[in-house]
């Protein structure tokens, strides 16, 4: 199939999710990567393959050959990293993670939104687009409770959508080996 | 009081500095009373969230050595003294190299716990002089 043509087919099938959450949708469309998060390719720790982080009972495996840049300083608390999926930040991953300080602040959930498991974490899908800027979002956001408190975050891909044909399976790779609540040996 | 004392040495509010508190451990302290791998067993008194190089929060010996290095690595980006928690906020931020957090809405969410902050101290009678000093 010319890659044109796969890209026109996987844009049409987002567009019809994207249509069947116009209604509730919570999800709004991001700015650039550039826009959406102050971490810069080189800036902060570079997180590659496991990471693991016990106050958050997170373990992810970042892509072969790719880096999550925190873009903080070294000891700063951990809130997550951006993988750069392009030199020119056209597309990025945001992985951010958070202490939920009060219950009102909970991610309130779209009712079409898609059903996943991230390890013991519930979480829920919700893709939205931009077509001035031709920029498509798929943000997965999460809870979990553990050890007496709950933590919220969100894995959000930010990407043109020119580029979705190669940064989607990128992304859904990087989904599928994010987990909460799951012990693994560091 | 230990927030008292960080305001009084950096000469800012202890308000902006439990904004931060309240931010990274909540209002139960979580990461103050949790424990994690690098704790053995023990509390991490770490009122910051404060990690080892991006991973595991600190443990620290103590909540004031806690709030000690904090001091240490943030004071120096806070010399200018901050009035506003808007301007605490910037301050935190304004170096790229050695920000305490990358997301374009942390200025907005530290305004937000500061914001909570006043009310509660104001709703338990307490009042924060903006030079660090506390009385009540």
């Amino acid at each position: 199939m010319p890659r044109s043509k796969g890209v026109l087919i996987l844009i049409a099938a987002l567009s019809v999710t994207i249509a069947s959450q116009s209604a509730d949708s919570q999800a709004r469309t991001y700015e650039p990567c550039s826009e959406a998060t102050m971490a810069r390719p080189g800036v902060g720790i570079g997180y590659k393959g496991e990471v693991s982080i016990d106050d958050f009972a997170l373990h992810a495996r970042i892509p072969d050959e790719l880096t999550g840049w925190g873009g903080v300083a070294s000891n700063a608390p951990f809130h997550g990293f951006t993988i750069f999926l392009d030199p020119a930040m056209h597309s990025c991953i945001i992985f951010e993670i958070h202490l939920r300080i009060d219950e009102d602040e909970a991610p309130k959930r779209p009712k079409t939104s898609k059903t996943l498991l991230l390890g013991d974490a519930t979480a829920w899908q919700v893709v939205s687009s931009s077509r001035a800027k031709r920029l498509i979002n798929i943000q997965t956001c999460f809870s979990f409770s553990h050890d007496g408190h709950t933590d919220d975050g969100k894995v959000l891909l930010i990407t043109s959508a020119g580029y979705l044909q190669k940064t989607k399976p990128i992304y859904d790779t990087f989904l599928k080996s994010v987990a909460l609540g799951v012990t693994h040996s560091r | 009081m230990i927030f008292k004392g960080m305001g009084k040495k950096l000469g800012i509010n202890p308000l902006f500095i439990m904004s931060t508190a309240l931010q990274e451990s909540g209002w139960d302290l979580v990461h103050v009373f949790g424990t994690n791998s690098s704790s053995n067993g023990k509390p991490l008194n770490n009122l910051f969230g404060m990690t080892q190089a991006g991973g595991n929060n600190i443990a620290y010996p103590t909540v004031q050595a806690s709030a000690d290095a904090w001091i240490l690595n943030w004071g120096p980006y806070l010399s200018d003294k901050p009035k506003t928690i808007e301007d605490y906020a910037k301050a935190l931020v304004s170096n790229l190299r050695h920000m305490y957090n990358s997301s374009p809405a942390y200025p907005g969410e530290i305004a937000k716990r500061y914001k909570q902050l006043v009310e509660a101290a104001a709703a338990c009678g307490i009042n924060f002089s903006g030079d660090g000093d506390a009385k009540k």
